[in-house]
């Protein structure tokens, strides 16, 4: 592809279809083009970057410049998944943004003690989630310098 | 054999005045008649009659007190008359100081001897004053004895010095299990206690007999006993040492507190019970408000989307449900809310730290300025203490109260809310640099002259979700006074309140100044 800015990948591990629809519409809606993905636990979406599972074939599955993660996930849930991301070297410098219906303190305290680059609550609207999305995109995808190891875009392994 | 004894074999008679002297009774000798004419010294003693005088020169009569006089003549003689002998009671007079003493009294006829003696009456008297009232009173003390033993509730046993049950009551009987008859002569350890700790217990008691004291004296001690059918109990003891006859005896108390025991062990369990199910309450809530908030979530979401999609295409009375489904599930969200801080008061409680509640409350109400402008109203935070609390829910606490009586004025008048406080002195004197007595509390009033309500509403208004306004006069989720009194009861506290229609309303908190035991 030959944009001057790379297609950035967004990878989102939320067990809730609907919740992935509204940030797919929602990008779709900011006109952000970007490669959005979605897993719907923990356990796939280690099988999404390992290729692992129905990813063995490896075709068609861009590694993430973002990941989105929900924390109450069946299987293996939000709060392991990312303490496993955050031990892998191949994997913890990919920002990680918590997107949970969950306030709960020792749920936040527990994710910024292992590393999570943002947590963010479910907006009650629909509205509220586009300004989210935009803010995101815009800050993860533009603003933010990251180590040159965390850009997988782009490159198969 | 001795001369003496020899002489005294073959003249017998020489041995009467000898022992007579010798006795400690009254002995006196009277013909048939009852002419005395021998008093011995012992009898001469009690009746005051000098060895001058010869028994030969009294009459009985002087040494009797009337009424016994009178009986020794019409009934005593007679009766030795005919049967030869007459035991009874009297009562001799001393001739010199005129007291009287009361006397046992044997009286025999003497037979006619083959010295051609005649016949003669023999009068002896023991003082009976001692010996029976001796007697008497044992026996008095024997019967009391009993009728306590055998009245006792609790069971009672005694064990002498070689350690055998020597008494064994009716209570204890029923306590037991065991007829009285078969237990007296085992020991405790064989029949009461249970054979794992009868060793020690037999050990105790041993010590206990042979130096009279050990660990198990003056104190209640719990054993654990057995029944006859061989089921344990628990049981108190208390045990004392006694003598009788120069031997040690020792007697048991006990008593059966199995039912104390259980009712104590139900009561924890009871507590236990109420502990889990309490805390299994808030889980619930708390889980519950959570996975709630998911679906209204969607409601929100959706209805949010529809509206940004077609709005434009809809009618007006289509967009209305809209709004209005909105509408209800924004309610919906600020219950959830209120029932999730509800929860929270306690799974999500601070420590406690000394605050000062003046303090926050100017914060509340410096927080509150717009709200306070829009109603016109004015708030007075007089002085309040400072005491040992969760912060937070401290300002929670003021808060409500003061947005509650903000929102409840009257529509002709501007809301004025008035704060104070005070300590309620503790039995421990306060002293300064050091945190309050632990008993002592404080009282904070929160007073408006809002709309008021009727008394029969004060409990109701502090339960979840009751409201007595409709929504559209006063809105609101009814959460913020059951909040407020849970917080107050998390501090130990208790929140009453007292309204007069159209008058206004007083908030009464009662909170312990210091906490010595962190709340859970």
């Amino acid at each position: 592809m030959s944009h001057s800015v790379p297609r950035r990948t967004m990878l989102m591990a939320d067990d809730d279809g609907e919740d992935c629809i509204f940030v797919r519409d929602a990008l779709r809606e900011i006109g952000r083009t970007c490669d959005f993905r979605c897993v719907h636990n923990g356990e796939e979406l280690f099988d999404y970057l390992r290729h692992q599972g129905e990813y063995v074939e490896g075709r068609n599955v861009p590694p993430p410049d973002l990941i989105l993660l929900d924390l109450r996930m069946p299987r293996k849930d939000g709060r392991e998944t990312l303490q496993e991301l955050k031990a892998d070297p191949h994997w913890r410098l990919v920002p990680v943004v918590v997107l949970t219906t969950s306030r709960a303190a020792e749920d936040v305290n527990f994710c910024y003690d292992v590393g999570v680059n943002s947590y963010i609550t479910k907006p009650a609207t629909y509205r509220e989630l586009v300004e989210i999305v935009r803010i995101l995109t815009q800050y993860w995808f533009e603003v933010a310098e990251l180590p040159p190891k965390a850009r997988h875009g782009g490159k198969t392994h | 054999m001795s001369d003496s004894s020899k002489m005294f074999e073959a003249n017998p008679d020489a041995l009467a005045p000898l022992l007579a002297n010798a006795a400690t009774e009254f002995v006196c000798l009277a013909t048939s008649h009852g002419e005395p004419f021998y008093l011995n010294p012992a009898g001469r003693r009690l009746v005051g009659l000098e060895e001058s005088r010869p028994a030969s020169a009294i009459s009985l009569r002087e040494f009797y007190a009337d009424e016994s006089w009178i009986e020794l003549r019409d009934t005593a003689g007679p009766a030795v008359n005919k049967s030869g002998r007459w035991e009874g009671r009297s009562r001799l007079r001393n001739v010199q100081t005129g007291e009287f003493v009361d006397v046992y009294t044997k009286m025999f006829r003497v037979k006619p001897d083959q010295a051609g003696r005649p016949s003669c009456l023999m009068i002896v008297h023991h003082e009976a004053g001692e010996q029976t009232g001796l007697r008497a009173a044992l026996a008095d003390a024997q019967a009391q004895k009993r009728a306590i033993l055998e009245s006792s509730l609790d069971p009672i046993i005694t064990i002498n010095q070689q350690g055998i049950i020597t008494e064994f009551n009716r209570a204890a009987e029923q306590t037991f299990g065991h007829p009285r008859d078969k237990i007296l002569g085992t020991k405790p350890s064989e029949v009461l206690f249970p054979p794992a700790m009868s060793a020690g217990q037999q050990d105790r008691i041993d010590r206990y007999l042979d130096v009279g004291e050990g660990s198990l004296l003056g104190r209640r001690v719990e054993v654990t006993a057995v029944r006859a059918d061989g089921d344990t109990f628990d049981a108190e003891m208390a045990m004392t040492i006694s003598r009788e006859e120069g031997a040690p005896v020792l007697t048991f108390f006990v008593r059966d507190i199995s039912h104390r025991k259980k009712a104590e062990q139900e009561q924890l369990r009871y507590a236990a019970e109420l502990e889990r199910s309490n805390h299994e309450l808030e889980q619930f809530a708390y889980v519950a408000s959570h996975d709630l908030q998911e679906p209204l979530r969607k409601i929100r979401t959706f209805s949010d989307r529809l509206q940004t999609l077609c709005g434009d295409k809809l009618d007006e009375a289509a967009n209305e449900c809209i709004q209005r489904m909105q509408g209800a599930a924004e309610r919906m969200q600020r219950l959830i809310d209120g029932l999730l801080s509800l929860s929270r008061v306690t799974t999500q409680g601070q420590r406690f730290v000394p605050v000062n509640l003046e303090q926050v409350a100017r914060e509340v109400v410096s927080d509150l300025e717009v709200q306070i402008e829009q109603h016109a109203g004015r708030v007075e935070v007089g002085h309040l203490p400072t005491i040992l609390a969760d912060p937070l829910q401290m300002r929670q606490l003021l808060q409500n109260l003061i947005t509650n009586a903000l929102k409840f004025h009257r529509i002709e008048e501007s809301p004025v809310v008035k704060l104070e406080g005070k300590y309620l002195p503790g039995r421990q004197q306060r002293r300064a640099g050091l945190p309050p007595p632990a008993d002592e509390r404080c009282r904070i009033l929160v007073e408006d002259n809002g709309i008021g309500f009727e008394e029969k509403y004060r409990e109701r208004i502090f339960d979840v979700f009751q409201r007595l306004h409709p929504r559209d006069v006063f809105e609101g989720t009814g959460i913020g006074l059951a909040l407020c009194r849970k917080i107050v009861e998390r501090h130990g506290g208790q929140i009453t309140a007292h309204g007069t229609p159209g008058r206004g309303s007083v908030f009464e908190i009662i909170l312990p100044a210091a906490h010595l035991k962190p709340e859970r």
